[in-house]
């Protein structure tokens, strides 16, 4: 059985691109989870970093595809 | 009714080849280049093709092929120089919206910043890094893989894995951070410096 020890806002920051990505540990997850709901401060923080992530990802996802692309790779395909 | 190969390998294909090509574009840092990576990469897997095992996970497979390849022909260019960097504390841009004065409005301040920088300067951020910490981070950020994943791409051990894309965002977000201040981009109200 785990120990639920809450986590200071230290703790809570360390683990914070882990449990954005969410990397953690189920208990880990909750425990961070359970001090960002009693942590205005963490929360923000939170809130913070991971918009700063969530806005890469967008943005990434979102660079052109050459439209040649795949009839390039088709015929290389074929003379492969 | 039996699949030819070929049939086989465009149909593993199909729903991962633009993620190959986005991933390839910010590895060579060039259109013309990741599609020339991309090619060389397809054109291998299919060579061998009989050693992929159906049902296994043939885009970590491809991006594998893919990495590999890439920097196999960054060492024989030679270019595989390690790029001194300093490292950069945590949190970077909150940091230096606080010395700047920049408060959170009715909108998250990191979200206005994030709306302001377009598709190009991501892009340039995730240039600046250093090879081991673009290729953990652009696979983070183009996939939501997991770290399991990004490990079986790039062999290497998950805490590798971790440490390359925790200190890779720390990076990301300074270079980020110093395209905002030579845009001049200002944030609820406050200018940066
Ligand atoms: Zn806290």
């Amino acid at each position: 059985m785990p120990e639920m020890k809450p986590l200071n806002c230290e703790e809570a920051f360390a683990r914070l691109d882990d449990f954005i990505d969410r990397e953690l540990s189920p208990v880990e997850q909750q425990l961070v989870q359970e001090h960002l709901n009693v942590c205005a401060h963490c929360l923000a923080e939170y809130k913070f970093e991971a918009a700063i992530v969530d806005g890469i990802k967008e943005k990434m996802r979102k660079m052109q595809v050459p439209q040649e692309l795949s009839a390039r790779l088709g015929r290389a395909l074929d003379s492969a | 009714m039996d699949q030819t190969l070929r049939e086989r390998f465009d149909r593993e294909l199909e729903p991962v080849v633009d993620l190959a090509y986005r991933y390839a574009l910010r590895l060579t840092r060039d259109s013309e280049s990741a599609m020339d990576l991309v090619q060389d990469a397809v054109v291998l897997a299919y060579r061998h093709f009989e050693n992929f095992t159906p049902g296994t996970n043939f885009k970590a497979w491809l991006l594998r092929i893919l990495t590999n390849k890439f920097l196999k022909d960054r060492q024989r260019a030679a270019r595989a120089v390690q790029v001194a960097f300093d490292e950069v504390e945590e949190a970077y841009i909150a940091r230096k919206m606080l010395e700047n004065g920049i408060e959170e409005d009715d909108q998250n301040p990191a979200s206005v910043l994030m709306n302001k920088l377009g598709v190009e300067e991501i892009a340039a951020a995730i240039d600046t890094l250093p090879d081991e910490f673009r290729t953990a981070c652009s696979l983070y950020f183009l996939e939501e893989s997991p770290y399991q994943e990004i490990a079986e791409v790039l062999e290497v051990p998950i805490g590798t894995v971790r440490s390359r894309l925790h200190r890779g965002r720390r990076l990301l977000q300074k270079a980020l951070w110093e395209l905002a201040v030579a845009k001049g981009i200002t944030i609820n109200g406050a200018v940066n410096a």
